[in-house]
């Protein structure tokens, strides 16, 4: 798309100590993010973790209880949506019912003084894009969800704003679109280069999509990262029993001193750790990702299996050792039946220890 | 239960509004049809209609009604329609308050605003002349009674117009107000294209609502003129009650009732029409 001389591309996006409160409630606790001009900014959390608020502050439309926002290095918090310059896909699109197709993306460009010729090849082409040249002369109530959902992002992806907002914006479409929806917003936004915050409760839509990911959990910044950094190195509980699927297996247990070394040991069984030192003797919870137990032969930990999931590429096991189950992947297809006893290992360097009071990753 | 009885248990039931309705609104209009086509020999007749084309009175009534009605539809109205809005974008802490106000007339009756109205026009002790310091006789003069009567029925009823129309701005959705504040709409281009068209339904039922309560208006011109002076306040609600009770023709009355919701019925059929408003209803697609 075209996007010559407009002046808000590259623009910056800083909260700042940001908190919101909707009377006593606490919908953001003391929140802090840069977001880089041009970046895919994706922020990921659980239903009610005031993804849409944080999204809501950014636009404008709610009051900033305490803090600041800054885009494109000005301070926001006195101005209006409108004077923004920020496009927003809300997470209920929002559709004017009124108008149709057509005139619901063209209208923002009309009220910004676009040309009827330069409205008309504009919203074309969004059209052509999103798969909406067939509807555009329905009304809202006319279209299915995905097709509105559809309709409310070319609203947003019609003009040349500073920032993209789009809050869950591909949560109604069906699986194949969904997966074309994502590849073709990272090209555009690639494209465009328009610093984008995406919202999502889908970790892998997230992780698909980001160049920087926060995860937010009850009002709180877990963890802000790039995606390699949150699936290998989550920084607490939280955050490595969000991101990933099948999740981590989480087995507590203690560190112990054991001469020079160090164990790891649970109530069913125990690990002799190598290469990896600790300060000090914890109660911890071990965090250890499916495709990070391997199968072996002997001099493992005993295991039998209670499910086994073929799904091509890979084959998922559910394995109880002791007391808990654990979900183990294989990469490949494997001959092996529920009640079948084996023996497992787990990767040391991949075991991430966290403190169970804290909640905090240990290992450094 | 098999489906007769299914039927039978709820005429039970439906009974005391079927009856209800069989009294009070099919029988009269059997009557007023009865009438209409009924000569003073009590004869089945079209003489009633007849007469009617060669009836300056009722003539004179039409032009007035005419002149009455739409000289209150765009005084209602309009006022109606601005004070909704702007008491619909007022945030101040008078809000409440002048909401309250706006709704007293209504709770008022009829015929105590008339006499209300009837003592500030006296041309005698009335304040208008008193404050105007003139004596105008606004209620005896054939240019202002008809004007008078105007302001009045308006007075009484812009907190109807009011009422639906603030009902419906507030029943706005406000994320459609947050769209237009991203997309970047000034004021003027929100009201323009998202307020209007959201509201544009209830305007027109307002709109009827409002002709309909204007065309039956009756107690100010009783009340106030008493048709006078001379005809020039007839209006044809009011000539329909004259030559019922006075002159006691109730077949020519009945005609003239006929004639009166014939002119009421096309009036709402063609605002229907040229509004669409069944689209917005969903009474048709
Ligand atoms: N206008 C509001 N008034 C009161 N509470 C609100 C309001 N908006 C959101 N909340 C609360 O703030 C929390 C975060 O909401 P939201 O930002 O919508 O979460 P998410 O988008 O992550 O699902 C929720 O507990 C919600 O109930
Ligand atoms: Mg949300």
């Amino acid at each position: 798309m075209d996007n010559g001389g407009s002046e808000g591309i590259m623009s910056e996006v800083i909260v700042e100590n940001v908190t919101k409160k909707f009377g006593n409630f606490v919908a953001l606790d003391n929140v802090n993010l840069t977001i880089k001009p041009k970046e895919f900014f994706v922020l990921l959390g659980p239903s009610g973790s005031g993804k849409t608020t944080l999204l809501r502050l950014i636009a404008g439309l709610e009051d900033i209880t305490e803090g600041s926002i800054y885009i494109g290095g000005k301070k926001v918090n006195d101005v209006p949506p409108k004077d923004r310059n920020v496009a927003m896909v809300f997470q209920n699109y929002a559709l004017y019912p009124h108008f149709n197709v057509f005139d619901n993306i063209a209208l923002t460009l009309k009220v910004r003084g676009y040309s009827k010729d330069a409205i008309k090849s504009r919203v074309s082409e969004i059209a052509k894009i999103l798969h909406i040249e067939d509807i555009l002369n329905k009304k809202p109530r006319e279209l299915s969800g995905g097709q509105q959902q559809r309709v409310a992002l070319a609203r947003a992806l019609v003009r040349e704003p500073s920032v993209f907002l789009l809050d869950e914006p591909l949560s109604n479409l069906d699986a194949k679109l969904r997966v074309e929806a994502r590849s073709f917003l990272r090209s555009l936004q690639k494209e465009v280069g328009v610093t984008t915050v995406f919202v999502t409760h889908d970790q892998s839509e997230a992780m698909a999509l980001a160049t920087t990911i926060a995860v937010l959990d009850k009002g709180i910044i877990k963890q802000v990262g790039d995606p390699y950094e949150l699936y290998t190195k989550p920084k607490d509980i939280f955050t490595a029993g969000f991101i990933g699927s099948p999740a981590m297996n989480m087995i507590p247990g203690k560190l112990v001193k054991d001469g020079s070394s160090w164990r790891f040991v649970s109530e069913d069984f125990s690990v002799q750790l190598i290469n990896t030192e600790f300060e000090n003797e914890y109660d911890v919870i071990l965090g250890i990702r499916p495709e990070h137990i391997t199968l072996v032969k002997d001099d493992g930990i005993n295991a039998k299996i209670n499910n086994v999931e073929p799904m091509g590429a890979v084959t998922y096991l559910d394995i109880q050792v002791g007391s808990v189950e654990l979900t183990v992947q294989y990469t490949g297809l494997i001959k092996l039946e529920a009640g079948m006893e084996i023996k497992v290992k787990f990767v040391e360097e991949k075991m991430l220890f966290y403190d169970r009071k804290t909640e905090k990753l240990l290992n450094v | 239960m098999n489906r007769n009885q299914v039927i039978k248990i709820g005429l039970v039931f439906a009974a005391p509004l079927i009856i209800y309705f069989l009294i009070f609104f099919i029988y009269p209009i059997y009557l007023l049809f009865k009438y209409s086509f009924t000569s003073a020999s009590g004869a089945f007749s079209f003489i009633n209609f007849e007469n009617m084309i060669r009836d300056p009175i009722l003539y004179d009534s039409l032009i007035n009604t005419l002149y009455y009605f739409i000289g209150s539809v765009a005084v209602q109205f309009s006022a109606g329609f601005i004070a909704a809005v702007i008491l619909n974008s007022y945030t101040g802490r008078l809000k409440n308050a002048f909401r309250s106000i706006l709704y007293i007339p209504l709770t008022i009756s009829p015929i105590v605003i008339a006499l209300m109205w009837l003592i500030i026009f006296n041309p005698t002790y009335g304040p208008v002349d008193y404050m105007l310091d003139m004596n105008l006789n606004w209620l005896g003069s054939m240019n202002l009674a008809m004007p008078t009567i105007i302001l009045a029925n308006a007075w009484e009823y812009i907190p109807f117009v009011f009422l639906i129309i603030y009902a419906g701005l507030q029943s706005v959705p406000k994320q459609y107000y947050e769209a237009a504040s991203i997309d970047g709409m000034s004021r003027f281009q929100t009201f323009r294209y998202i307020t209007l068209p959201s509201i544009r339904p209830i305007m027109i039922i307002a709109f009827l609502l409002n002709s309909i309560g204007i065309l039956q208006g009756f107690t100010l011109v009783y009340v106030l003129t008493n048709g006078g002076p001379g005809f020039s306040t007839y209006i044809l609600s009011f000539y329909i009650y004259k030559v019922a009770f006075t002159y006691f023709n109730l077949n020519y009355a009945s005609a003239l009732s006929l004639l009166f919701l014939v002119i009421i019925g096309i009036y709402v059929y063609a605002i229907l029409k040229l509004s669409s408003v069944e689209k917005y209803l969903g009474i048709k697609k």
